[in-house]
């Protein structure tokens, strides 16, 4: 049950030939049961994702009888969304699914999520976004349900561009790099510094390819249903600072949680009179800021790790990225001493190095990852590589990728015309047929991010 | 409306150039590592009803006869339509795929695959892709897939890109393809130089049956059907190897099979004598004979197949002369090899 299968291109096929013929209002029970039909390939996760829907949708009647009342009955709604993660996360890395519910009961309790049930339904289990993200608004997708945009040749060519990219993206390079990342990831210590570096490098740049590269598929095969996803990624590593990478990577993630987590623990009344007391401590305004906004944003950090995973080393990722991103508040200036170009590689490096935490199987791991990178750790490793060939390809399609989002930086987003469009899919669908990761001999690599 | 017609023919013409492209691409990864290939092609190269003779069978055909060799003996043209480890279930789906482009052949069947247990039919059947993957595409292909390839996964079998995608990093020029079909310098035939003596026992005086596996026994009915409905020219032959009593039993009532449907059957375990076949020189091993060997069968086989057909007026001579020519040096260089490795054994 993967986005790259032939059960999601039948199912969005269909879904794109039926949703042409069938009346506006049909719509919604049609993409419906197109998401049913996609999770029907694993009859536990269809059960279980049917029942969370269920669920959700039941939870939110009363709230949204009480509009803006019934704090208790929220609190044990969201508790209870949360104590399904673990158990969404073990049947097919439904995490995301769950904070796409939690902010429909919090809508539903400002009197939002007032479509059509269908629409709702079809909304909390749209299959484009439903495992991977993005994290979407489900009241708003019920309304773009009920009135989704027409499929033209604009569209259409586009959408599939994207899908061909997202294809492109995991199977030519993020499922390249995978073995050797795995595997040096799996033994640091008897890896040499040169080895884990690269390691490292490979790591930024498969993880990068294959989350953003899900999201091209998601969002490819939702525009082709008529139906326009948030971006999840804005070329992240492009970003001067740690504060401006989270808000261009994992977009989607960043904005629920800055939503429902940060705003309203910044807002509350013990942080803002502990931010204070810390203020007035410290001296120059930046610093006073940063004091300001230290415990809820390292709160919201926290939790941003915990969902990721009930581990003392995703807990340590949460927090180290916020104490970056506090760091990066409290020393900089109106000016930067660096070109942009510096920041950029200074924020990569950065990023990098936190992201051992993420990667490691537990702390003791990450530990013995920097010993290894700093020089401490074996001499060998080297043998991890992939062949001479597939480092080729994978540096070359990665290079393309990277330049493209570096035109798209410095000119802005283009979009092709339709026959551009149509030759570059056909170029892709060629690559992606030779050079791709995919058929039997091979382990299929899932989505990084099913995991969670 | 002018617009949106450019729109749908230009991405009709990108889908039939990805079309193109997949199929090119297929033919140019398929492997090329045990002369399977090679062999088809080899078929596929001859001109359309050029073939007077065509052997069909797994190496128990492709070791013992040479093409080359039987037209330079023979006049007759011939080519092998062979893979390892063949079973009787594929033989329908080969005689078809021949029969496409040789219809008027004699179709030599080599028949040791009758010999095979159920639990061998089960071990080989990965062989079957040995057939498939080195057949171009059509849908006797594919009518054979979902007949005989095991269930899940047929996606790669069908479209063998999606499982040799990854040999783009081997290919070399000589290989690149737009069309299946290459002639094979040997015609198919592959030699074995070693020498290996075997213990032969003489069972031409066991006239008892055992019937064959019947899942075996089963496909060859079923073939035997598919003749009479659809009339081929085909002689049925056992090549000789060290077989068991129980073996022998087994071909005797394959003959007996056979004799109720009117075929004959030309078991050379029942002929060695006259092949003059010599058990410490011709073998390469237990099942397989030498060059030396091959020879022999193939001199052997040749005016057997000349009394029941006459070389075809049209068949390109002057291009069979010249691939002969090229081959009996390589084939005085194998009997010579394989002489030396007699004299130092």
């Amino acid at each position: 049950m993967s986005l790259i299968s032939l059960r999601a291109a039948a199912v969005a096929l269909g879904l794109c030939l039926l949703l042409r013929r069938l009346p506006a209002k049909a719509g919604p029970t049609a993409l419906l049961a197109g998401s049913l039909l996609f999770l029907a390939g694993t009859p536990v996760a269809l059960a279980l994702h049917a029942g969370h829907t269920a669920l959700t949708l039941l939870l939110a009647i009363p709230l949204r009888r009480r509009q803006g009342r019934g704090r208790a009955l929220l609190w044990a709604a969201v508790l209870l969304e949360c104590a399904l993660i673990p158990l969404l996360r073990r049947w097919g890395g439904f995490s995301c699914a769950a904070l796409v519910h939690i902010g429909y009961l919090l809508d539903a309790r400002r009197g939002g999520a007032d479509a059509p049930l269908a629409a709702r339904a079809a909304a909390l289990t749209y299959f484009p976004s439903l495992r991977e993200g993005p994290i979407v608004d489900a009241s708003a997708l019920a309304g773009q349900l009920l009135a989704p945009e027409p499929l033209t040749w604009e569209r259409g060519s586009r959408a599939l561009l994207r899908v061909v990219t997202g294809l492109a993206k995991k199977l030519i390079v993020a499922d390249r790099l995978a073995g050797f990342v795995e595997a040096a990831f799996a033994a640091p210590g008897a890896c040499c510094a040169g080895v884990l570096w690269l390691a490292l490098l490979a790591y930024g740049m498969q993880i990068y390819m294959d989350f953003s590269g899900c999201m091209d598929v998601a969002l490819g095969l939702s525009a082709l249903l008529g139906v326009d996803l948030p971006e999840n990624f804005s070329r992240p590593y492009f970003a001067a600072g740690c504060a401006e990478y989270w808000r261009r990577w994992h977009i989607t993630l960043g904005g629920w949680f800055r939503a429902h987590c940060f705003y309203p623990l910044a807002a509350s009344r013990p942080a803002l009179a502990l931010g204070g007391r810390l203020a007035k401590r410290c001296g120059g305004v930046r610093l006073r800021r940063a004091c300001a906004m230290a415990l809820p944003l390292l709160a919201t950090w926290a939790l941003v790790g915990l969902w990721h995973g009930f581990a003392p080393h995703y807990l340590a990722w949460g927090l180290v990225n916020g104490l970056a991103i506090l760091a990066g508040t409290a020393l900089e200036s109106g000016k930067p001493t660096l070109p942009r170009g510096l920041r950029v590689a200074r924020t990569f490096f950065i990023i990098s190095l936190i992201r051992v935490l993420f990667r490691a199987g537990s702390l003791k791991d990450a530990g013995a990852f920097y010993a290894g990178l700093l020089g401490f750790g074996g001499a060998g490793g080297w043998l991890l590589l992939p062949a001479a060939a597939d480092i080729a390809v994978a540096a070359l399609f990665a290079a393309l990728f990277m330049a493209l989002e570096w035109r798209a930086e410095r000119h802005g987003e283009g979009h092709p015309s339709v026959p551009a469009a149509l030759a570059l899919c056909a170029l892709g669908i060629a690559a992606v047929c030779i050079l791709g990761r995919y058929g039997p001999g091979y382990d299929p690599v899932a989505f990084y991010y099913n995991r969670f | 409306m002018a617009k949106r017609w450019r729109y749908r023919f230009l991405a009709l013409a990108l889908v039939c150039a990805l079309a193109g492209f997949g199929w090119a691409a297929s033919y140019t990864l398929r492997p090329n590592d045990d002369g399977s290939r090679a062999r088809l092609e080899d078929f596929y190269a001859q001109a359309r009803g050029g073939l007077d003779v065509v052997f069909v069978g797994s190496s128990a055909a492709y070791a013992f006869f040479s093409p080359l060799r039987i037209y330079g003996q023979t006049g007759l043209t011939s080519a092998l339509y062979a893979t390892p480890n063949q079973t009787v279930a594929m033989l329908p789906y080969i005689l078809r795929e021949c029969r496409r482009t040789q219809p008027d052949a004699l179709y030599v069947v080599e028949l040791r695959p009758m010999l095979a247990s159920a639990e061998d039919n089960a071990r080989i059947a990965v062989d079957l892709r040995r057939l498939t993957d080195n057949m171009p595409y059509s849908l006797n292909r594919a009518r054979c897939i979902e007949a005989l390839a095991p269930a899940g996964d047929r996606l790669s079998w069908h479209a063998d890109l999606v499982k040799y995608h990854d040999r783009w990093k081997d290919v070399r020029p000589g290989d690149l393809r737009l069309s299946w079909g290459r002639r094979d310098e040997n015609g198919g035939f592959t030699f074995d130089t070693g020498v290996e003596s075997i213990e032969y026992r003489d069972w031409r005086t066991v006239n008892a049956l055992i019937p064959p596996e019947a899942e075996n026994e089963a496909a060859l009915r079923s073939l035997l059907e598919l003749l009479r409905d659809e009339p081929m020219d085909v002689l049925f032959v056992a090549t000789p190897f060290a077989l068991s009593r129980e073996q022998a039993k087994k071909y005797n009532a394959v003959a007996a099979l056979l004799r109720v449907y009117g075929y004959d059957f030309l078991d050379l375990n029942r002929r060695v004598e006259e092949i003059g076949l010599d058990f410490d020189v011709d073998y390469a091993d237990f099942r397989h004979v030498n060059i030396l060997g091959a020879a022999k069968c193939s001199d052997y086989i040749g005016p057997i197949l000349l009394a029941r057909r006459q070389p075809a007026a049209g068949a390109d001579r002057a291009g069979w002369d010249a691939a002969l020519a090229d081959y009996l040096p390589r084939e005085a260089g194998a009997i010579q090899a394989a002489k030396e490795a007699l004299e130092h054994d």
